[in-house]
């Protein structure tokens, strides 16, 4: 453990939203800490805050109170630019409900990253073509999100996620969509890929089954994250 | 270099191919940026055509580069001489012609028509000017009668130069205008697209790439308008020159002006939208998706128990969407405005283009005698001159020693700041001001005699701005009675009503000297702390309301007052002849000629040619007023088109909302119904702002024109405008704003019906064929 890099580490991070004259609390004062290389789950009933917690670790939000790490960065105090390009080159995202761009096809939504961030020496077609193949997405590449099924959707994000080779992946209930068949095969392809170039990955899930394949779960309960013990 | 070329292309492949794919989204801009370049265009053109008018003119009409006039004798004679050389290399200029004039008293004078040898004639200008004329000029005992004329031809680059400064600064407004412009347009889009601007910065997009995302789109879109657009001005401007009879050209210089202008819009436009897109938390933009898109948080749900379907629908959804509304209104409004102001400005235009022209000036060679009444009466009385514009002896006082106090009760509040002192602070000294009055700068004194009252009753009843309040003949009968005008660059500043007492302090002696070169208000203050005054108590016994005004009111006072007040006896030292500009050409020549028949007689009066009806001519030509009318008109069709397919995307986006309505059992006309309501009172939100704006938008227009331009010197205030909204201009806010609220609500929406009926007949097909 001692020789190994933290990755991700989270300092008592609290995110709260004003409703009116309501203040939600929906992350309290979590705290986390991910080694490179490992697979962290996170689980949790409805609305105990996951998303909001995930998004804040992916720097696609700001905290009221603490801070973030990533690879000993503060993102929380980057400038959005920086923050940016930080994201682009190191973390990569698959949202809950997909977000993929309703006007672009599969293809040009996988794209994205790749267009938005010129990693250096990095070569994408061979990449791109195996994680086609691996997501069976050959003969859909050239579809509309709305011509798509909700888990061909949820594959395209996938992609998405995974094209730049980031170094943390960020997974927002990705198999949510998915038959028991497809989401091991997701969680299987996910973990290849993890392995290959060592990979972080952090993912929220309802499914125990693949929180079992887990490193380590956290559990998020009304804002605050516990570690679960086995 | 070639690297570059390629990054280019990819760019340009990209961005081309989004906006092929997507071109609904781009129709606005492709319509903005069209419109841009076409005025960029139209005004490069115009430039260019009246270059070449110019050019043409004086190519034309003029074979000789400089007329020398009025000469004796003699000085034609060495004029003359001064011409030969032993070598033709030596030579500097050739007499094309000479004119004679014999006057009533057998006096003969010359005209010498020169034209200056060698291919640059403005090289031998100096030296002709050097080496003979001036040398002929400093011994004539008569120096200032002699006419010296320079053709256009010599003008003629000093004139192409001289049009540039107008041109360039038009130029620069409409830069402003379009990037204000294709700003608003992209905020609309931003606002369509803030969930594609939130996934591209989830996945590493910074400020730069979102600006050069955005202006790589808007290049590729300006370079497919590019040359139709260059196309469309080139046939307005051939049709206008066509019709019009003037010249045209055009220069490649334009197109990398065009360009590069077009490139800093671009840049300028989308800067600031992305600076704001780039800051945001990509969450943000994200759940803007989730919200159905477009919609301000609610804070608090509308309690929606207990109401009426399409009527409160409406209310509610105008607040879910008050954000895009807004921003779709105020761009709305921002481009009717924009037209109203174009048509307005092109109504001053025309004002000015028919307003009273001088393009004879006659001055007396004696000043001591200055010109005969009797003569200007007869000048007078030529038909063809509208009046005479007199000038007097009394133009030389000294300028910054006098002032006038007016009756503070009859200051205006909004009179104009920099002339109306009441009382001076931050000055050691109290000022001396007489109690209840304030001071102005010195007035620009005139005297009242027939001929000036003819002639200010002539332009009283030319003038519909102008009123003269008073009998003009009381200061005649009457010593101490006065003319004055009230207002300062043709804005009113003084509520005076005859029978007003006000006061002319007369400069006595001066306690300290005062810094002549200070500003004009600083100039009162000095004055009203270091000098020592005599007041002259006057009666106002006319007041004269609208007339063109520059810095100083105008004071009349009567022969005999000036002699008393002023101590000096009013010689008129020139007359300004006042025509109608539009004349025709056979009129102007009778004009001349009587003109010429009166001066035969006053050999010693000079006249002078101002050549306004050739300017005139050409402006003519450039057909300044309908190009204005022509951008009015593209402006106004082309927003309801960019508020057309606005609406078409958020409708686009809205159809999920009405599918649901549909399904939970609205019915169809309830819905469309609710649209119309929607409609309505969109435009009427619509049609109250585009008033205010218009209003507000031409009273800046107007100020500027009519007061703060000339205050600086910048334009002349020879014409007194008007302010307003003409019929014509609210019937197009009227048109506009049932354009934008009403039809743009209602075809997107019968758009969504028609589609989801065909839907509906598709799966009532299949029901049958199973
Ligand atoms: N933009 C927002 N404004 C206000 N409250 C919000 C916002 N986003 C989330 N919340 C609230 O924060 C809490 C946590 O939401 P979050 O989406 O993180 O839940 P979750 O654990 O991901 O739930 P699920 O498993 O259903 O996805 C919820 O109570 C939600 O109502
Ligand atoms: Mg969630």
């Amino acid at each position: 453990m001692e020789n190994n890099r933290i990755i991700l580490e989270a300092q008592s991070v609290i995110k709260q939203y004003t409703q009116y004259d309501a203040v939600v609390t929906a992350v309290n004062r979590a705290c986390i800490k991910v080694v490179e290389g490992e697979f962290v789950a996170i689980i949790g009933s409805s609305g105990s805050g996951k998303s909001t917690f995930l998004h804040l670790c992916a720097g696609m939000d700001r905290p009221n109170a603490g801070s973030i790490y990533i690879r000993g960065n503060n993102i929380t105090a980057m400038p959005a630019d920086v923050l940016s390009r930080f994201r682009g080159n190191y973390m990569g995202m698959i949202f809950q409900n997909h977000n993929l761009i309703p006007q672009f096809t599969a293809l040009e939504n996988i794209l994205i990253p790749t267009t938005m961030c010129n990693k250096p020496d990095f070569s994408y077609e061979e990449h791109l073509k195996r994680l086609i193949k691996t997501l069976g997405l050959e003969d859909r590449l050239h579809h509309l999100p709305s011509e798509l099924s909700g888990g061909q959707q949820q594959r395209v994000a996938i992609a998405r996620a995974l094209i730049n080779m980031p170094q943390v992946v960020f997974a927002d209930e990705p198999t949510g969509n998915l038959d028991r068949a497809n989401a091991d095969e997701v969680l299987e392809l996910l973990l290849e890929i993890k392995a290959q170039i060592g990979q972080t990955l952090v993912m929220v899930t309802h499914d125990m089954k693949i929180a079992e394949r887990a490193d380590r779960i956290y559990r998020m309960d009304n804002g605050e994250l516990f570690p679960v013990i086995r | 270099m070639e690297e570059l070329w390629i990054k280019i292309k990819r760019n340009l492949a990209r961005s081309y191919k989004s906006i092929r794919f997507n071109w609904k989204q781009y129709v606005s801009f492709f319509a903005a940026i069209f419109l841009m370049q076409s005025f960029f265009w139209l005004l490069m053109l115009t430039l260019d055509a009246q270059t070449a008018q110019l050019r043409k003119n004086a190519e034309e009409n003029y074979d000789y580069h400089i007329s020398v006039g009025n000469l004796t004798q003699d000085e034609a004679i060495r004029l003359q001489n001064g011409s030969f050389a032993v070598f033709l290399s030596d030579k500097t200029y050739e007499i094309l012609r000479v004119n004679e004039r014999q006057d009533a008293y057998g006096h003969i004078t010359y005209t010498l028509y020169i034209e200056l040898m060698g291919d640059e004639p403005e090289q031998n200008l100096r030296l002709f000017e050097r080496k003979y004329l001036n040398p002929i000029v400093n011994a004539s005992a008569r120096a200032s009668a002699i006419i010296v004329d320079y053709s256009p031809l010599i003008t003629l680059t000093e004139d192409i130069a001289a049009l540039r400064p107008t041109y360039y600064s038009i130029l620069a407004v409409f830069t402003l205008v379009s990037v204000l412009v294709l700003m608003l347009l992209y905020n609309i889009r931003i606002n369509h697209f803030k969930f594609m601007y939130g996934i591209y910065m989830a996945f590493g997009a910074d400020y730069k790439k979102l600006l050069y995302t955005a202006a790589w789109e808007l290049i590729t879109v300006s370079l497919m308008t590019l040359a139709p657009a260059l196309v469309f001005a080139a046939l307005i401007r051939l049709a206008l020159s066509l019709t019009l009879g003037g010249s045209f050209s055009v220069s490649l210089v334009s197109i990398p002006i065009v360009f590069l202008l077009n490139l800093a819009v671009i840049f300028a436009a989308v800067a600031l939208p992305m600076r704001w897109v780039s800051a945001r938390r990509p969450v943000a933009l994200l759940s803007a998706e989730d919200n159905a898109n477009l919609v301000s948080s609610p804070r608090r749900s509308f309690d929606l128990f207990g109401k009426r379907f399409p009527r409160h629908y409406v209310q509610t959804s105008i607040w879910r969407y008050r954000t895009y509304y807004l921003r779709l209104l105020l761009s709305s409004v921002i481009f009717a405005a924009l037209s109203i102001s174009v048509l307005y400005i092109g109504s001053m235009y025309t004002d000015n283009r028919d307003a009273p022209t001088v393009p004879y000036t006659i001055t007396a060679q004696d000043n001591e005698e200055g010109i005969d009444p009797l003569f200007a009466d007869a000048i007078a009385d030529i038909e063809g001159v509208e009046r005479i514009e007199y000038t007097y002896n009394l133009e030389g006082l000294p300028a910054y020693s006098d002032h006038l106090l007016m009756p503070s009760n009859r200051v205006k509040t909004n009179a104009f700041p920099y002339y109306v002192v009441s009382r001076v602070q931050g000055l050691r000294a109290e000022p001396v001001v007489l109690e209840g009055f304030r001071a102005i700068n010195h007035a620009a004194y005139f005297p009242i005699n027939e001929n000036t009252i003819a002639s200010l009753e002539q332009q009283d009843a030319a003038d519909e701005n102008m009123t003269i309040e008073g009998d003009l003949r009381s200061v005649l009968t009457t010593p101490g009675t006065v003319v004055v005008s009230d207002s300062i660059y043709n804005s009113t500043c003084f509520t005076l009503k005859p029978g007003d007492k006000i006061q002319l302090a007369q400069y006595v002696k001066y306690a300290r000297a005062i810094d002549q070169t200070s500003s004009e208000k600083n100039l009162l203050r000095q004055q009203l702390l270091r000098y020592v005054f005599d007041y002259v108590e006057l009666t106002v016994g006319a007041v004269i309301h609208g007339m063109p005004t520059d810095r100083n009111i105008m004071l009349g006072l009567s022969d005999a007052d000036c002699v008393s007040i002023l101590g000096i006896s009013p010689v008129i030292t020139e007359l300004s002849v006042v025509t109608d500009p539009a004349l025709s050409e056979a009129e102007q020549e009778a004009l001349r000629a009587n003109i010429d028949d009166f001066m035969y007689v006053y050999s010693d009066y000079v006249l002078r040619e101002a050549g306004v009806y050739e300017d005139a001519e050409i402006t003519h030509r450039m057909g300044i007023e309908q190009l204005l009318t022509i951008v009015a008109a593209m402006i106004l069709i082309f927003f309801p088109l960019v508020c057309f397919f606005s609406q078409l995307l958020f409708y686009f986006k809205r159809n999920k909302e009405f599918a649901i309505l549909l399904a939970l059992g609205a019915v169809d006309a309830e819905i469309c119904r609710a649209h119309r309501i929607e409609g309505i009172m969109l435009s009427l939100l619509n049609f109250i702002l585009t008033l205010g704006m218009s209003f507000s938008l031409n009273w800046i227009v107007f100020s500027a024109v009519n007061t703060w331009l000339p205050s600086y010197g910048i334009l002349e205030t020879t014409v007194r405008y008007q302010y307003g909204i003409s019929p014509l201009m609210l019937v197009i806010c009227l048109v506009i704003s049932l354009l934008c609220g009403f039809l743009s609500c209602e075809i997107p929406y019968h758009q969504f019906i028609s589609r989801q009926k065909k839907l509906a007949a598709a799966a009532d097909a299949l029901d049958d064929a199973h």
